[in-house]
């Protein structure tokens, strides 16, 4: 009987998910809080990139503006719990439903656009809510929002005792996200948004409302960028629109895919986990100012020798071919 | 279930490209469109498949208006389109390209559909091959397989044998009269004329935007408005 085609073979997949369970295990054997910290930040802009991936990997819509809703999920939790003392996991509704919201009234007129002129949209309105929140003062304009400390609270959603807890919350949210690709690539609503990315009026012509597919993704997308704002709000404590909305955190959210592979299910989650243990061990050995410099030579190295990213590559040259053999 | 098309235009500026065409065709018709290098076939194609904005003239499938419907909105009412370059998608195996088609003009499950389709077009050797390293002739006929999904009421095909090979054509051709028997109207543009004349029960000639003549391929042949403005002496 005929099946869907996957791209890996499925021990690939339950070996990486084994691995992330592990993760679980480990901390119990007993670990340094800079492991805790690193492994933290991996999980936290692997959940992101596999949310901009949903978008820009299966429907090949490159949003340069992901910030954007990794700043609304932090602010949203930063404004219910500083201004309004909400706890900020309510944060996990609103914030998703305010970016999927945007991302809707954005996307509407935006996806409209074709290929570049569409990435350059999504990055001037990223700009353009960056630089409102710069200048308003209920979000704290340029100064921010601090956070009143509270040393461990599930509540308060503050561990600052001990992170373990956010270790955790960010494991969890990983595996969430790894679900709900593996569940959108396997289905035949991910099958159509891939069909979008390959051919555009290809798809139209079988039927599919290109316009609608690519709004619904797109909120999703944008609610679950969302939620990793949120989980970094709550670990920094500290808000201000250029440390949440700027394009270094677009790179931030981008570069795993990229480097792990667009439109792949692990691809982000691998490209996390080289790009942020080498963040950490660089910004310990030369410093933060040259990080950028190497984030830059890690885009141009891809675009040059992997444009598909590690995972896709492999894929092509080395899984595929055995998988028609077949 | 007929299709009508009456008095479509297209106009690009100055020029006109489809000017006032009008015809009819009935369930089952197996039509050929041909006519000289900018006499507006694939204009006409692109209007009646909701790719343009027609600038007047109205287009129904059984009654049914469709003269403003987009593209995906056409492929439901069962009006299917291929195009000249296959939109295949590229980096999909063949099995997921038919997989994406939305069911909603069968009740089949979907698993038995795709199966008798890949079995019907013989594509189930690369069922799990990316649809980019198919031949030209492979992947005009995952297209054709695509529509076949759609379970269409009319096909409207643009140059469906252009740079196909002789064994190719007659697989494609071969489908499409198992398609035809089952009662689904086409609407082909090619420049082939052999095989549209063999082929065809009836052809239509545009040139400059305007039908010059309309009728049986024998009819066509020997009609000197064709011959003086596409087949030549």
């Amino acid at each position: 009987m005929l099946t869907r085609s996957e791209l890996l073979p499925k021990n690939v997949y339950l070996l990486a998910v084994g691995l992330l369970v592990a993760t679980a295990v480990v901390p119990v054997v007993g670990l340094s809080n800079l492991i805790i910290d690193v492994m933290l930040d991996l999980f936290l802009f692997a959940f992101v990139s596999l949310g901009w991936n949903l978008l820009a990997g299966f429907t090949g819509q490159i949003n340069l503006g992901p910030a954007l809703y990794f700043g609304i999920g932090a602010y949203s939790a930063g404004v219910l719990f500083q201004t309004y003392r909400i706890t900020p996991w309510a944060a996990f509704v609103v914030g998703p439903a305010i970016a999927a919201g945007l991302a809707l009234i954005t996307g509407y007129p935006t996806f409209k656009l074709k290929g570049d002129y569409y990435a350059l949209a999504t990055l001037v309105i990223s700009q353009i809510v960056l630089l409102s929140f710069l200048a308003w003062d209920y979000v704290g304009a340029a100064y921010g929002l601090s956070y009143d400390i509270i040393p461990f609270s599930w509540y308060w959603f503050q561990f600052n005792t001990n992170h373990l807890a956010y270790y955790y919350i960010g494991l969890v949210m990983v595996l969430g996200a790894l679900g709900l690709t593996w569940r959108i690539r396997n289905s035949e609503f991910g099958l159509r948004l891939m069909a979008i990315r390959d051919d555009e009026e290809g798809a139209k012509s079988i039927g599919i409302n290109t316009l609608r597919y690519k709004l619904v993704i797109s909120m999703i997308s944008a609610g679950v960028i969302a939620m990793g704002g949120i989980l970094y709000a709550q670990y920094t404590l500290y808000l201000d629109p250029n440390s949440t909305m700027s394009l270094t955190i677009t790179a931030d959210i981008a570069l795993p895919a990229l480097l792990g592979g667009v439109g792949t299910i692990l691809g982000p989650l691998l490209g996390a986990a080289i790009i942020q243990p080498l963040e950490w061990l660089l910004r310990f050995t030369i410093g933060s100012n040259l990080q950028l410099a190497i984030r830059g030579a890690i885009f141009m190295m891809i675009v040059l020798f992997i444009p598909r990213g590690i995972m896709q590559t492999v894929v092509d040259k080395y899984i595929r071919p055995k998988m028609v053999k077949k | 279930m007929s299709f009508s098309v009456e008095h479509v235009t297209k106009r690009y500026g100055g020029v006109t490209a489809v000017d006032d065409v009008s015809f009819q065709i009935g369930k089952g018709e197996f039509v050929g469109l041909i006519g000289p290098n900018g006499s507006g076939k694939t204009t006409l194609l692109d209007g009646l498949g909701g790719y343009i904005r027609k600038d007047a003239g109205r287009v129904a499938l059984g009654g049914h208006d469709l003269s403003k419907a987009p593209p995906y909105e056409l492929a439901k009412r069962g009006v299917g389109r291929t195009f000249q370059v296959p939109r295949v998608f590229d980096n999909m195996t063949v099995v997921e390209n038919l997989y994406c088609v939305p069911a909603a003009r069968s009740s089949e499950p979907k698993e038995k559909r795709v199966e008798d389709t890949m079995e019907m077009v013989r594509l189930a050797s690369v069922a799990h091959e990316i649809a980019k390293n198919l031949s030209g002739g492979q992947k005009k006929l995952l297209e054709l397989a695509r529509v076949v999904m759609l379970n269409p009421t009319i096909v409207l095909m643009d140059e469906p044998f252009s740079g196909v090979d002789p064994a190719m054509l007659e697989s494609l051709l071969g489908l499409m009269r198992e398609m035809n028997k089952e009662g689904r109207t086409f609407l082909i543009v090619e420049h082939n004329i052999a095989v549209i004349t063999k082929n065809c029960g009836r052809v239509i000639c545009l040139d400059e935007g305007k039908v010059i003549a309309d009728g049986s391929p024998g009819d066509i042949r020997n009609d000197p408005r064709v011959i003086e403005a596409y087949l030549g002496t």
